[in-house]
């Protein structure tokens, strides 16, 4: 419309060009700094290549000294002889474990917190939001010193049961938005029928949310696949998580300070992205939508 | 579905009970008992050697600067890529995902991929061999603090998106069609239109909260430049009030980790946090009923 109105229309690429532009910066903001650390872990530096620093002349003769040497080495020594592997399977197993007790818990209070009109509903889902205030040091410590008095310091369950507190916030939240989603005649249809209210929610309310189910499990996950800090206090050698293993670069210098080895972070970097990448394109339409509808008035 | 709602919640109360609110009176404890040293009640002398500190104030100074900058960059990230991608005719999914990128991110991976000699190398060239600048020092001039802000509003920007972009597909199409019908642009369409709806929707005030409450408790990427600028003492300018308690846990000052410190300090920074939640809170409520 307003392009007909103009009298003499300006050339298509023109007319687009901010928007090239915009998508063109975007894209490397986005994009960028996860190449960078795919290209350091690969040992490919382009920095001398474009800037010319690489090409010199030794008497005469052209000489190349920039730092273009891809190789796989520090992916293969992250998989093969570190402890990738082992790093992998402790996050998976404290993740399942973690969220299966936080669906159990979270299942009926989203559906609760969807259905019912009760006054003290309102309160929990502002008390999930003011305990996500708390400072991860006013709950490791106190953990830490019960775990360690109880034998369940660097274990899979004593991990599990401390990522509660991260997902099952997550967990009631979305849920309560894909149980608000089903349509209300579902549920008087059910109820002039006959049906109590355990059939109703086993199998009318529970099959509706399945795919939203999955996409909060999901989602929760790649939140306990990134955490760091709980983990680096609450774990020893038996189960550190990947997102540790990033920072030691997947070695045995660990916890501390210090960082490892430059390229080993960079490549274990990389190795900890992909996998929660290829979950978050998953669930990526849920995820709002199901913040969306939980925070509907 | 009246009387039931309550017994449905008891399994997360009971959760609740067991993972925050024991750690919170555990915490309580601590920090008005002298941990490590006899164990007495000391009452709030914890809290006043905490505020005694200078280096607790420059901690606590440093979450508010990040976790506000953050927050209010992270929306301005997020809003302007969704309307960008409101632009894009073809391939508006690829773009979409590549925007996403940064979600699946750890906060770790955000540390190590914004790190001087990462991310910054690159972008120090090319102003220094392509636009011909002198090179700027990533360590200096409380540009490391920028860095941060950046790298986390980098991390948490796309789920801002995600949840503009639900608000825009959630405005009816007529009201799209009415505006550009009286010859509005796309920009004037999406500022009279879109960008009032994502401003006022519940769902958009939500994510500001959490990503505030979030930004506050910030940890990994303060840690990582820390590592990077070899700051490792309680009390170097990139402490983040997280970052200075896990500091005094690891290298503690005096050889004692000073427990009861670090528990009064935790619950200090709750407080503050939960007064930023609720002024955050009232001021949109209000913003939302003008």
């Amino acid at each position: 419309m307003t392009q007909a109105s103009n009298p003499k229309p300006r050339p298509w690429v023109f007319r687009r060009l901010p928007v090239f532009l915009g998508l063109l910066l975007a894209t490397l903001f986005s994009f960028w700094p996860i190449m960078t650390m795919f290209f350091e872990g690969a040992d490919i530096d382009l920095g001398p290549l474009w800037s010319g620093k690489g090409f010199s002349f030794v008497s005469g003769v052209p000489y190349y000294s920039g730092g273009f040497f891809p190789s796989w080495a520090n992916f293969r020594d992250a998989l093969l002889w570190g402890n990738f592997p082992k790093l992998v399977l402790n996050s998976t197993t404290i993740a399942l474990l973690s969220i299966v007790i936080a669906l159990a818990a979270g299942i009926p209070a989203g559906y609760a917190l969807a259905r019912s009109k009760l006054r003290g509903m309102g309160a929990i889902g502002f008390l999930l939001l003011a305990l996500r205030t708390v400072s991860p040091f006013a709950i490791v410590l106190p953990l830490y010193l019960t775990y360690i008095r109880v034998g369940l310091f660097d274990t899979y369950l004593g991990m599990s049961l401390a990522y509660l507190v991260i997902d099952v916030p997550v967990v009631v939240w979305m849920l309560s938005g894909f149980f608000r989603e089903v349509p209300g005649s579902m549920y008087e249809a059910a109820e002039s029928s006959g049906a109590s209210e355990a059939q109703i929610f086993w199998r009318i309310a529970l099959p509706s949310v399945a795919v939203g189910v999955a996409a909060t499990m999901i989602f929760a996950f790649v939140l306990i696949w990134n955490e760091f800090l709980m983990a680096s206090l609450l774990t020893g050698a038996a189960t550190k998580t990947v997102s540790l293993g990033v920072w030691s670069g997947v070695g045995e210098a660990f916890g501390g300070l210090q960082s490892a080895d430059w390229d080993a972070i960079n490549a274990a970097g990389t190795l900890a992205f992909v996998p929660a990448f290829a979950l978050i394109l998953i669930v990526r339409q849920y995820l709002a939508k199901g913040f969306s509808l939980a925070t509907a008035e | 579905m009246d009387r039931t709602a309550y017994f449905l919640v008891v399994p997360l109360i009971a959760v609740l009970a067991v993972v925050e609110a024991y750690p919170l009176a555990y915490s309580v404890y601590l920090s008005v008992t002298s941990y490590g040293v006899g164990g007495a009640f000391v009452g709030l002398t914890n809290y006043a050697q905490l505020f005694s500190q200078p280096d607790f104030w420059a901690a606590l100074s440093t979450s508010v600067v990040f976790s506000s900058g953050s927050t209010v960059v992270s929306i301005a990230l997020g809003v302007s890529f969704a309307y960008l991608l409101t632009l894009v005719r073809r391939g508006r999914g690829v773009f979409e995902a590549v925007f996403l990128m940064p979600l699946a991110a750890a906060p770790i991976v955000a540390g190590v991929a914004f790190a001087p000699s990462g991310f910054w190398d690159d972008i120090n060239t090319f102003w220094h061999y392509v636009l011909g600048q002198p090179y700027f020092n990533v360590a200096g001039n409380h540009l490391y603090l920028f860095i941060m802000v950046l790298s986390d509003s980098w991390e948490w920007g796309p789920m801002m998106m995600l949840v503009a972009l639900s608000v825009l597909a959630s405005v009816p199409r007529p009201v799209y069609e009415a505006s550009e019908s009286f010859g509005a642009s796309r920009w004037s369409t999406f500022r009279t239109v879109g960008l009032p709806a994502i401003l006022n929707s519940p769902v958009f005030h939500f994510m500001i909260i959490i990503r505030f409450v979030d930004a506050m408790r910030a940890f990994e990427i303060p840690f990582a430049w820390a590592g990077w600028l070899n700051y490792l003492y309680p009390g170097a300018p990139t402490d983040t009030l997280s970052l200075y308690l896990f500091k005094l846990l690891l290298v503690p000052p005096n050889g004692v980790i000073p427990i009861s410190l670090i528990s009064a300090a935790a619950l200090v920074l709750l407080v503050v946090t939960l007064l930023g939640t609720t002024l955050l809170y009232r001021l949109m409520r209000g913003l939302r009923k003008i």
